[in-house]
């Protein structure tokens, strides 16, 4: 096997020695080098995204006054995920006198995250100033199963109980 | 076979056992060098084929020794060339003598780090000495021909086509019998891509063998200076290959791991050349094809190497999908394969009549597969919808496909926005390089010689190593394996938000015992820092322990017993612990002290569970049959323990706390192990706490609060009714308070995880529902956020969430560096 390929490969043509010498040669392969060192690494066309740092970092901290709701709102847009942030806006839709508008921001952020207690009481609070107290029991019980034997869940239930 | 063809196979064999001792040795002392590896793997004895390596190494090197004393006989026989004589007899004696110092090698462990640096590299020098031998015996190839030895343009461009359509098939049949399910528009478009960063790979080896090649030319002796240039280049393959990807994942530093590597790059180099100088020249061999052809006879011979190196591959491939280090020993594999493979083409093309050198030749192939790259990156903008046919989410499959794409696509295909200023300082911190000599922490969680605690009930901490919440069914509904758990767990604390700050075991132990943030170089200070061994030793428990991380590091004093100790680390057994611990309880009398226990099995590490698995798993759709059926053993065993101490009472005065060190990937996409990942599987942790029957309905929790397993031993404390200080984020907190309080919220803070080999960093945000990695092993950027159960949603990473992650993750890397700082 082995000296028939070596008759067979003996018998192929040497390499022919026209073509551009071995100077240029080099040449080419060096800019084929640099060409590939400019053009390398691709780059992925990344996610443009809406999020901008400040949304991104406004929950890092209790909202103060002179957080806006407008700005609130604009943010809970563009970072939907940040259920810390939507509770803010529900407290100060709540602090505003807008019941309304916190009881339907504290249930979108319970969608997303149920296990919240604060916002399970803060939910049960405004339905039972709106006389929803079957209701409110439920979210109370629910904030009561992750926050087990709190004192202030209890009372909160117990609140909720018809009279 | 002939006699010569004989001699040549046994010389070969004895110089590759030879090389294979030597490496073994330099690897262990490489890995002692490490302190952090060292620690990690060597002192716990993780790997028993290792510690048994080490053990016999005497008998090993004097093998060695003997075998190349062997290959050396013909020139230890013939004085007439002097200095060859001369070099084989230097040998013979500095390598009998200096066989003394290398058997130093069991011993490194007790060396410093200055000897350790003399002895590492004097592993490789038989190696070196040989291949000096063989180069002094043969001379370099081609330097006595006529033949110019220069590799003809058109054999080496078939060669690296072919090679690169081999692999891709190759490895493509593999991904088609193994793969996880795709659907095949997904697994075709990974394919295609795979393809096209194959054929780069070889794109590039043929422009820098084109260049020796052309080098060569210029030269007298072509042929020899094209052999030593190809030799050259496999030289620094390997040391980029080792400096790049493997060292950094036992966070060596730059400057250590580049003169390592170059240490090992350059003796291996050196010896594949000295066999490769010593086998015969074949008619129309050229440079490049004599160092890379190994195999024997012609197009047969090389189709012949094909089809092992495949058929190998694959099983080397499917042996290593579940180790713990799978994606290092898959690079490796797919390297080898592709050499062989090249190898054996141009041996294939050798025997085919060659084109003159042209212009088009050299430009076009290249050319075509750049823009082959940015022409599926501009296609893939008109992709929609199908979320894994995007761009990003193909390259993170491909080294799961194709190793070879995927380690292409790793350095020519980067992430928006990549901020390579970020990655550089992330590297250079002292998290990611073991602290040398780390400060002891002013905070503590406790004081020194404190009075008896108010309460003392018997403690329980059972750590199931690499344990994974959504394989247990408090966690997870459709696990029906973990019976008594569950039937236990309802009944008790089960914390739904809990996670460990680091992705294995060498960490995440030590965090437990102090209760806050580590560094790397915890082991130095750990007796000053162990807050759980200062409340047992000093609430004056009966301490019982299996484990294999801090024991060694407890304080002398400290009275312990410890658990079948005749059994090694990775051996462990969660049922085997039990037995003797409730053993242990049944010997005590009735005014003895409480117990404190502390077990981490190891039954469902991967260890275990990846290499060893049973041959009658069972059936559990949905879960990784292995570790499945070896959970579903432990949770009866648990059962068992439950029961007997409900039975002796002991469980009403009692806390039993049941977790795990970190998570793991069971196939999870592909992946395999916690070595550098910090996905959700490997960073979520079970917990779940029973309390004694008094406490409770008089505590509170919060069960859904971010909760990590640096609270455990500050829940110990407190609920021992010791003080604990309300420290800063990098300590643990109580979990359970008084009813009328609140345990300490954790929605706006910012939590740094890292993994615990590598630098991979993470940060865990509102709550631990956002999660965002940085993996800068291998330069890619993932988001999660964790509101669906049982392991979360991918999350885009967007250039505001990156901005503002790296931010943090750099500021808490500065606050654990400013703690364990020594100013």
């Amino acid at each position: 096997m082995s000296a028939s390929y070596n008759r067979r490969i003996l018998s192929t043509p040497l390499t022919p020695t026209s073509g551009p010498s071995p100077r240029i040669r080099i040449a080419a392969i060096v800019a084929l080098l640099g060409l590939s060192w400019l053009l390398f690494p691709v780059r992925i066309p990344g996610d443009t995204g809406a999020s901008t740092d400040e949304c991104l970092r406004l929950a890092d901290h209790p909202p103060n006054a002179a957080v806006s709701i407008v700005v609130l709102e604009q943010c809970v847009k563009v970072v939907p995920a940040d259920v810390e942030l939507q509770a803010d806006l529900g407290d100060v839709y709540a602090r505003a006198g807008r019941d309304a508008d916190a009881e339907r921001t504290y249930r979108q952020v319970l969608d997303i995250d149920p296990d919240y207690a604060d916002v399970q009481i803060k939910l049960a609070t405004l339905l039972i100033r709106r006389g929803a107290g079957a209701e409110a029991r439920q979210h109370a019980e629910r904030a009561l199963s992750v926050q087990p034997n709190r004192q202030s869940i209890r009372e909160l239930l117990a609140d909720t109980t018809p009279q | 076979m002939t006699g010569v063809a004989a001699r040549r196979a046994a010389f070969v064999a004895g110089r590759s056992f030879v090389t294979l001792v030597c490496v073994a040795a330099w690897s262990y002392g490489v890995t002692t060098y490490s302190p952090f590896a060292f620690d990690m793997f060597v002192r716990p004895q993780l790997f028993p084929p290792l510690s048994q390596f080490v053990a016999w190494f005497h008998v090993w090197y004097w093998a060695a020794y003997a075998i190349s004393l062997l290959t050396l006989l013909p020139e230890l026989r013939s004085e007439r060339r002097k200095p060859l004589f001369a070099a084989a007899a230097t040998y013979a004696a500095v390598f009998g003598g200096i066989g003394v110092y290398l058997l130093a090698v069991p011993y490194l462990a007790t060396l410093t780090t200055g000897s350790r640096s003399l002895i590492v590299p004097g592993a490789l020098l038989p190696i070196a000495w040989l291949a000096a031998i063989d180069h002094l015996a043969c001379g370099l190839p081609f330097s006595r021909q006529q033949d110019d030895g220069a590799t003809p343009q058109s054999q080496l461009l078939m060669a690296c086509v072919w090679s690169a359509i081999f692999l891709w098939a190759a490895h493509l049949l593999i991904a088609l019998t193994a793969g996880p399910t795709l659907g095949w528009a997904a697994r075709a478009t990974t394919s295609g891509w795979a393809l096209v960063f194959d054929l780069a790979i070889f794109a590039g080896v043929y422009l820098v063998l084109s260049f020796a090649t052309a080098l060569a030319a210029t030269q007298p002796h072509g042929g020899s200076t094209e052999y030593l240039m190809t030799i050259a280049m496999v030289a620094i393959a390997i040391v980029e290959f080792w400096r790049r990807v493997v060292l950094p994942a036992f966070s060596f530093g730059t400057a250590d791991a580049f003169a390592i590597a170059l240490g090992l790059g350059a003796a291996t180099a050196l010896i594949w050349s000295g066999l490769r100088v010593r086998a015969a020249v074949r008619p129309r061999a050229t440079g490049i094809t004599h160092a890379l052809s190994i195999h024997p006879g012609g197009s047969i011979g090389a189709g012949v190497v094909l089809c092992l190196a495949a058929t190998l591959a694959a099983l080397g491939s499917r042996i290593v999908d579940s180790i713990d280090w799978a994606s290092i020993l898959h690079s490796v594999i797919a390297i080898a394969e592709g050499g062989l493979a090249l190898g054996a083409f141009l041996r294939i093309f050798a025997g085919r009549a060659q084109r003159p050198w042209s212009p088009a030749a050299m430009i076009v192939p290249v050319i075509a597969t750049i823009a082959a790259i940015h022409g599926l990156l501009l296609a893939s903008t008109a992709w929609t919808g199908d979320a894994r046919l995007e761009p990003k989410a193909i390259v993170e499959r491909l080294p799961l496909a194709d190793p070879l794409a995927g380690f292409a696509a790793r350095y020519l295909v980067e992430q928006p926005s990549f901020d390579l200023d970020y990655f550089q300082r992330v590297l250079a911190s002292e998290t990611t390089q073991a602290m040398q000599d780390p400060a002891v922490p002013k905070a503590s969680l406790i004081a020194r010689g404190i009075t008896p605690p108010s309460s003392r009930p018997n403690i329980f901490v059972f750590v199931i190593d690499s344990l994974r919440r959504d394989y247990l069914s408090p966690y997870n509904p459709a696990v029906s394996f973990t019976p008594a758990i569950d039937a236990w767990a309802r009944q008790h604390f089960t914390f739904r938000n809990a996670f460990t700050l680091y992705g294995g075991t060498w960490l995440s132990m030590p965090s437990i015992w102090s209760g806050s943030a580590v560094t790397r170089g915890w082991g130095r200070i750990l007796p000053e820092i162990n807050t759980l061994e200062t409340f047992i030793r000093d609430a004056g428990y009966d301490f019982v322990i299996n484990d294999f991380t801090v024991v060694d590091r407890l304080r002398p004093d400290t009275k312990r017993t410890f658990l079948d100790p005749e059994i090694p680390s990775v051996k462990t057994d969660f049922c085997r612990n039990l037995e003797s611990l409730q053993a242990h309880l049944a010997k005590r009398g009735v005014n003895s002290a409480p117990v404190f226990a502390f077990l981490a099995p190891m039954n469902v590490h991967i260890l275990n569970t990846g290499i060893n698995s049973p041959a009658s798993a069972g059936d559990y759709p949905g879960f990784y049959a292995p570790y499945a059926s070896r959970l579903q053993r432990l949770d009866a065993c648990f059962g068992a323990f439950l029961r007997a101490i409900d039975k002796s009472g002991v469980a009403d005065d009692s806390i039993i706390v049941l977790t795990s060190d970190h998570g793991d990937l069971l196939g999870d996409d592909g992946r395999w192990g916690h070595q550098f990942y910090l996905f959700p599987q490997t960073i979520r942790v079970p917990l779940i706490v029973q309390l004694p029957k008094a406490r409770r309905t008089a505590v509170t929790t919060d069960l859904a609060r971010l909760t990590f397993l640096t609270d455990v031993t500050p829940t110990l404390l407190a609920l021992s009714g010791l003080p604990v200080p309300d420290l800063d984020t990098l300590h643990g907190s109580p979990l359970f308070v008084a009813p009328d309080r609140e345990p300490r919220a954790r929605r706006r803070d910012s939590f740094k995880v890292m993994s615990s080999y590598g630098s991979t960093y993470g940060l865990l945000r509102r709550n631990g529902r956002l999660l965002y990695i940085s993996d800068l092993l291998n330069w890619r950027e993932y988001a999660f956020t964790l509101f669906k159960e049982p392991v979360g949603e991918a999350a885009a990473v967007e250039p505001a969430l990156r901005r503002v992650n790296q931010a943090e993750i750099l500021s808490e890397i500065s606050r654990i560096e400013a703690m364990y700082r020594r100013n």
